[in-house]
């Protein structure tokens, strides 16, 4: 067992593998962790989960560092709204308002640490944070359809070569993990978009309704093996079909 | 275990799911459904089997559906869920919905040991008991049976 104490009060954790912020949050402390997605591996690139760890032996010496990536040492004395924390957070925040200043949940962000007025200039029409949690939900789709391309400021998402991606299945978990909704993904008439590319969507053999794009269905097939007749019918209709045998059994 | 020769098809059991999880009594937010031939007087209530090998757990890819050793049941972790839908295209029963307005998969998840579907149906059709060997027997002959009526079907 780990014992740490987390703004003073004392924690005891039985799963070694948990990070600082899964503890943080646990205990019902909120901080802010854009690019933290329980499902994925943590990356620490939005760096606002940062929090300021100590240990008596340190003498008196601290260290930031990105709770979602800190594993749980004993001993550890955690701050997570030190003055020290506040300010860092409050800087990151600015900084990213700068690049993406039409986010809701920057300004949200910025409302909650006085971080309103920015002392960077601004970036038009940028929505994306640069967090990767497309990216890694992408790459444990075991897809990679999309990736971070190129360095410094230019660096950005996008497919290879930013042509329509071919092995994308269209199934929008990476608009779905996005945590400032930058990745569009619409649908209209059978059509869904995303990433520039169009995905047909299937149309349930039975009542017709639109539930899920043929390359999901085909990526089911080909990867599981499951015939691709048997995934043409929609959730509900699944269901009436499989009724539909039960009342044979009970009844016929 | 589910009597189907009992079923009035009431939509009692799927109020009381939907109610029970969305604080709603609309039966396209329940879990389970009763499928009706209403010109036949017959229904069958149907929700997710807990399945021994589940499709929907193997298709997901981050780990959010899992299957407790113990009880059996299969249970998405929201948190963990990436919202990709595979698991609702891949079950073969059709037990995994997706919620639009919520934008979230969900399932039965037998609300935790007390499944407001029994509590509430008036006629007993569906049951909710520990597996006797006369309940293991007849849940056999009625698999056995479906398997047989299956292929013929496809
Ligand atoms: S949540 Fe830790 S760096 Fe973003």
């Amino acid at each position: 067992m780990i014992k740490i104490r987390v703004n003073g009060k004392p924690v005891a954790i039985h799963d070694e593998d948990k990070t600082l912020l899964d503890v943080i949050k646990e205990i019902g402390i909120n901080i802010p962790a854009l690019c933290y997605h329980p499902g994925l591996p943590a990356r620490g690139s939005c760096r606002l989960c940062v929090v300021e760890i100590t240990k008596p032996s340190w003498n008196g010496r601290s260290k930031i560092v990105t709770s979602c990536l800190y594993p749980c040492e004993d001993g550890l004395e955690v701050l997570t709204h030190s003055p020290k924390v506040i300010k860092l957070r409050k800087v990151i925040i600015k900084l990213l308002l700068a690049r993406c200043s039409d986010s809701k949940e920057l300004q949200e962000l910025a409302l909650q640490y006085n971080a309103d007025v920015s002392r960077f200039g601004t970036k038009e029409n940028e929505k994306c944070i640069l967090c990767g949690l497309c990216t890694r939900a992408c790459e444990e789709m075991g897809i990679e359809a999309i990736s971070m391309v190129n360095r410094g400021w230019k660096k950005e998402v996008a497919p290879p070569y930013y042509e329509p991606p071919e092995n994308c299945i269209g199934c929008g978990a990476c608009a779905e993990v996005c945590p400032v909704g930058a990745i569009e993904l619409t649908e209209t008439n059978g059509i869904r978009r995303i990433w520039n590319r169009e995905f047909e969507i299937q149309k349930c053999v039975e009542c017709g309704k639109y539930f899920a794009t043929v390359a999901q269905l085909e990526h089911l097939h080909n990867k599981y093996g499951i015939p691709l007749k048997d995934l043409k019918t929609c959730p509900e209709c699944s269901k009436k079909r499989v009724g539909t045998v039960l009342k044979k059994t009970f009844f016929d | 275990m589910i009597y189907p020769e009992k079923c009035i098809g009431c939509s009692s059991c799927e109020l009381a799911c939907s109610f029970q999880h969305t604080g709603e009594f609309r039966p396209t937010k329940s879990r389970i459904s009763a499928i009706r031939w209403p010109k036949m007087g017959v229904s069958v209530p149907l929700t997710c089997l807990q399945c021994e090998d589940p499709s929907c757990m193997k298709v997901c890819m981050v780990g959010a559906i899992t299957k407790d050793k113990e009880t059996g049941l299969v249970s998405i972790n929201q948190e963990k869920c990436i919202g990709c839908r595979l698991c609702t295209a891949a079950c073969p029963f059709g037990n995994i919905n997706y919620d639009p307005e919520e934008a979230i998969v969900f399932k039965c998840d037998l609300c935790d040991g007390e499944p407001q579907c029994v509590e509430f149906c008036p006629n007993n059709a569906i049951e909710y008991r520990e597996a006797t060997d006369a309940l293991l027997q007849r849940k056999k002959k009625v698999s056995a049976k479906f398997a047989e009526i299956l292929e013929e079907v496809r």
